[in-house]
């Protein structure tokens, strides 16, 4: 089982505001100012193979994959749209900061990773296949073409025989069987790696150019999880001839803050780390995928540089000074009430919150359902009706968020009949009488048989504290006790492994494929070291995620998603917060950018590859700085291109990207 | 027979060396005056639950006469349709509008430390107005209530972390130069190590382990909560002190008096407490400001790191946090760096005026 990190809410914490304009789909793009737009926005004019099998081992035949390969038989995917604009022009250098202390090591395999390493791995390492952002549709990356069996648990890669490592040498079948092998080492000491790809037998090396492998059982991740990289964290393809010898063990110790070569658009030379201080990630010239339709657009900073700045403070007053690029606002306070400075109004900085379909994951508290008294759903669903979300909601986040009512809030998987819990006092004390909280000692506290009703929330994030002093006065009004703990996160993680807490404020990213089995399964639930950690177990539930796991139909998985949001939302074992379906920057007005600015599924780590320097917004932006009286326009907040994609969409018309 | 020419001076006792200190101390305006500052505030920051908070003192019923600054009342009891707890603020305004003769008497300042007032117009945190003259925290709750309730906590707090570390650590020395040879040797090293450990991480690790478990609605001093962290800096503060009275009675026990003492058969414990310890106090009196003053700063840079007093306790260091996370915002900025520092800047003062006042040198023979 693959396990996905619980991280907290630092979803919830965003909110913005600024009204949302109807007609700001359009006015959102923008378009670059400089000399490239004359570049064709027809997906044809760019090529998915361009130099077809031209660099291609002349000694393996095109049935195994070399030159004059036909396809025949074998999936592909030539139709799709482009991913970035094509007036983006090469070039410049994107400051920004790290928002963590300097990370614990470049590698995504292994120890002490985080979502920055999956981000980075993207940038210098490819997949297999890529998923088109906008379709998620499989789209060519290492591999040209593919086959999947009758019996859906062979898949089969042909490589494009152009792929280039970043040392000129050529990427072949060993390189995958060398990743996998990587993966599945057992003293690379990331057991939810080794778990994902232990459900294959070893990958086998049929020719130069043609790799095959063979999962273990009849799931519908298995070719997702071996075939992709990006978004996903998955396969990342690695140089077998640098690996050669190299154990999982080694790798950790010898491959933190030196990587091996990739074949990505990006490198990081060991002089470019400035441990503690800076990273600097370097565009490669001589990426061999860089005119793919694929790439179009994108990669276009020659220089990112990622500073440490350890305070959000000073992030942004950096931000303000010029010395980053641009600053992502985590406060719906910070956008609304302090995001209209002299520069905010005369444009040289513009402020944008951007809709799209990021799955947002769940923010909340948890509850440990093996305990007394969460272990009756009752309580669990009088405690729902006694957190004022609302009024939170409305008036310490300006109104700006949206109540979850789901496990999968804000997605396609998300059930409408769910029920939406809101405050009710009434209805939580008519439900603590039915289970036995009726009485009342001499302070007004609720009590059963003499002892008062006393809850814990276990926290680590202290921002997360504001509404919890709120949910204890309103508790404590109608006479239940909250204690609050706040702790570090090891801790917490510890409580939340060793099911030693009451009720834990934490969250659960979003996935672009929900993993229910991963979290939800009722086998998990009296085990420990596990995500199912409020004890859920429901029959049918379990049922629905066997089936999940082999219905290949995407239509399908999205209705047995839907009634398992239903029993599980239905159980109470959650309480649920607030999200925000979109991501908010502001930036300093020198870039250009695709329409929607970031792509349908992304989140703003995507303007590193996304984002061009416009050379005529820069001198604008220079003499604008210069001179007071000057403005470059504020433009619109709210960009809402994808929404409208969406709507387009649902009509049948959606459009290009 | 002529008088005597020489005229006696009337007999008087002669002043103790205390009293003489004390007198000096009383001299000293700047550390004298700040003393009695801190003492009344202190004194009437106990007083601050019947001056500031949200729950009536008395209420005129129907008739009937309620204290529910003393017991707790049902909301029915008085007509609210709310559950629990009344809302003593509106029964107020209620009462005054009937005009049935039925009242209410509210507190001076009739909002509590933890109360969130989210239905004042605007968004927290409100800036200061007539009703909040300080403002109100990132979540409605009055900055000048929960920095009244934060005085009391903070002085409280370091007084009895002085007075315990102090006690250890008196007890500690006193016996290390007492007794000395090995004692004093292996005593030494102990201290040593233990005085190395990095005292803010250890109590991070200490309270991430022992839940701190705080009681809505009891008082301060009978939250266990309060007394973990109480006896957590102790443990890690007493060391300081036992140098000095260490150095003190290795000094005293080589006196006439203690040998006198001992030649008449007065026993060990009996020399140390009576006889030596008097002698030996003058570095705590003249520690004791500045131990407060670090006592104070402990507190106030584990409650902004979160590891303090659980929430909801007032707290300055979890109001200046707010202040950091709310750098435009002024008033939570100003006024609890201004409380922290207007009471530190007392306490040294009063620091400084012991110091002299206690100042050995005054009275040394040589002089």
């Amino acid at each position: 089982m693959r396990r996905v990190l619980p991280v907290f809410i630092l979803l919830a914490i965003s909110a913005c505001g600024g009204g949302g304009n109807a007609d700001s789909a359009d006015r959102g793009a923008t378009p670059s100012t400089n000399g490239s737009s004359a570049a064709s926005a027809d997906k044809a004019a760019y090529a998915v193979f361009p130099e077809a099998d031209s660099g291609a081992d002349p000694s393996v035949p095109a049935a195994q994959g070399g030159r004059g390969f036909t396809g025949e038989g074998w999936e592909t995917n030539t139709d799709y749209d482009l991913i970035g604009d094509p007036r983006a022009v090469k070039g410049g250098v994107l400051r920004q900061a790290m928002m963590t202390d300097f990370p614990a090591t470049l590698r995504y395999y292994g120890p002490n990773i985080s979502a920055w390493n999956l981000h980075l791995n993207e940038l210098v390492y490819e997949g297999l296949v890529y998923l088109h952002p906008t379709t998620l549709e499989y789209i060519p990356g290492l591999a040209t073409h593919w086959q999947v069996s009758e019996d859906r648990r062979t898949f089969r890669f042909r490589l494009n025989p152009n792929a280039r490592w970043a040392d000129g040498m050529p990427v072949i079948a060993d390189d995958v069987v060398a990743s996998w092998r990587l993966s599945v080492d057992k003293s690379l000491q990331d057991p939810a790696r080794n778990l994902t790809y232990e459900k294959f037998e070893s990958p086998v090396a049929e020719s130069k150019y043609i790799v095959s492998v063979r999962a273990k059982s009849d799931n519908w991740q298995n070719f997702l999880y071996f075939s992709t990289a990006a978004n996903i964290g998955g396969l990342f393809i690695m140089p077998a001839h640098a690996l050669k010898g190299i154990t999982g063990d080694a790798y950790i110790k010898q491959y933190n803050y030196r990587m091996l070569p990739g074949s990505g658009p990006y490198a990081v030379a060991e002089q470019d780390v400035d441990k503690g201080r800076q990273l600097r990630i370097r565009r490669r010239n001589d990426y061999w995928a860089a005119n793919h339709r694929r790439n179009t657009g994108l990669h276009n900073f020659d220089e990112i540089q990622q500073q440490v700045v350890r305070d959000r403070n000073l992030e942004f007053e950096m931000f303000k000074r010029g010395d980053i690029d641009w600053y992502f606002v985590q406060r719906a306070q910070m956008w609304v009430q302090e995001l209209n400075f002299t520069n905010i109004q005369r444009g040289l900085n513009q402020k944008r919150k951007i809709w799209n379909h990021n799955p947002v994951g769940i923010a909340g508290t948890a509850f440990n359902t093996r305990q007394a008294p969460y272990n009756d759903v009752r309580v669990r669903r009088a405690l729902r009706h006694l957190y004022n979300r609302e009024s939170m909601v409305e008036k310490m986040m300006f109104n700006e968020y949206t109540l979850i009512d789901s496990f999968f809030p804000a997605s396609p998987y998300e059930n409408p009949a769910n029920e939406k819990i809101r405050y009710s006092p009434d209805r939580a004390l008519q439900l603590l009488a039915e289970a036995g909280w009726k009485e009342r000692d001499a302070n007004g506290r609720l009590v059963k048989g003499g002892v008062p009703l006393t809850i814990e929330i276990v926290y680590a994030q202290q921002a997360s504290e504001r509404y919890f002093t709120i949910f204890q006065e309103d508790l404590r009004r109608v006479g239940i006790t909250l204690n609050l703990r706040f702790t570090t996160w090891e801790t917490l993680i510890k409580l939340l492994d060793d099911r030693a807490f009451g009720m834990a404020s934490i969250a659960y990213t979003g996935e672009l494929f929900p993993t229910p089995d991963v979290n939800w399964l009722g086998s998990l639930a009296d085990q420990k070291n596990n995500n199912n950690i409020t004890g859920f177990r429901n029959a049918r539930a379990d049922q629905i995620m066997q089936q999940y796991q082999t219905t290949f139909d995407i239509a399908a998985r999205t209705a047995l998603l839907r009634e398992l949001d239903r029993i599980m939302t239905a159980d109470h074992h959650w309480l649920f917060e607030w999200t925000a379906p979109y991501e908010r920057i502001v930036y300093w007005q020198k870039f250009g950018q695709p329409q929607g600015l970031l792509t349908r599924v992304g989140d703003t780590r995507d303007l590193m590859r996304l984002w061009w320097s416009d050379a005529e917004r820069g001198r604008k932006l220079d003499a604008a700085r210069k001179d007071q009286t000057l403005t470059l326009g504020e433009g619109p907040s709210d960009d809402r291109h994808w929404l409208e994609f969406a709507r387009r969409e649902s009509e049948g018309t959606p459009g290009a990207r | 027979m002529s008088e005597p020419l020489v005229e006696t001076a009337p007999a008087r006792a002669p002043e103790s060396i205390f009293r003489r200190r004390l007198r000096k101390f009383q001299r000293i305006r700047r550390g004298y005056y700040s003393f009695l500052i801190i003492v009344v505030a202190y004194a009437f920051s106990f007083t601050l639950p019947v001056v500031f908070n949200n729950v009536a003192l008395v209420v005129k019923y129907q008739g009937s006469y309620y204290f529910p600054i003393w017991r707790y009342y049902p909301a029915a009891t008085f007509g609210q349709a709310a559950f629990g707890e009344p809302d003593y603020r509106a029964l107020d305004a209620q009462l005054e509008a009937a005009g049935a003769g039925d009242w209410a008497i509210m507190p001076l300042v009739p909002y509590s430390a933890n109360e969130s007032l989210l239905d004042q117009p605007g968004y927290p945190p409100h800036p200061p107005s007539g009703d909040h003259i300080f403002g109100t925290d990132d979540r409605g709750r009055d900055v000048f209530v929960r920095l009244a309730y934060g005085f009391n906590v903070s002085l409280t707090f370091a007084l009895l972390v002085m007075l315990i570390a102090d006690g250890l650590g008196i007890m500690i020395g006193g016996l290390l130069g007492y007794v000395s040879g090995k004692l004093d040797m292996f005593g030494q090293r102990f201290i040593e190590i233990w005085s190395s450990l990095p005292f803010l991480y250890t109590i991070i690790i200490v309270s991430s382990i022992i839940i701190p478990v705080y009681i809505p609605g009891r008082m301060l001093v009978l939250q266990p909560s309060f007394w973990l962290l109480v006896i957590i800096l102790s443990a890690f503060e007493w060391m300081g002190i036992t140098y000095y009275i260490r150095g003190e009675f290795y000094r005293e026990k080589a006196r006439d008096y203690v040998a006198a003492a001992i030649v008449t058969g007065v026993t060990a414990p009996n020399i140390m407490l009576r006889h030596i310890l008097p002698n030996a106090l003058t570095p705590v009196v003249s520690f004791a400001p500045f131990t407060i003053v670090a006592n104070i700063g402990a507190l106030v840079a584990l409650d902004f790191l979160g590891f303090g007093l659980p929430a909801p306790t007032p707290s300055w260091g979890e109001l200046i946090g707010q202040g950091m996370e709310n750098l435009t915002k002024w008033w939570l900025v100003f006024f609890p760096l201004g409380a922290l520092f207007s009471t530190l800047l007392l306490v040294v003062f009063i620091g400084e005026a012991v110091r002299e006042a206690f100042d050995p040198k005054e009275y040394s023979r040589l002089r």
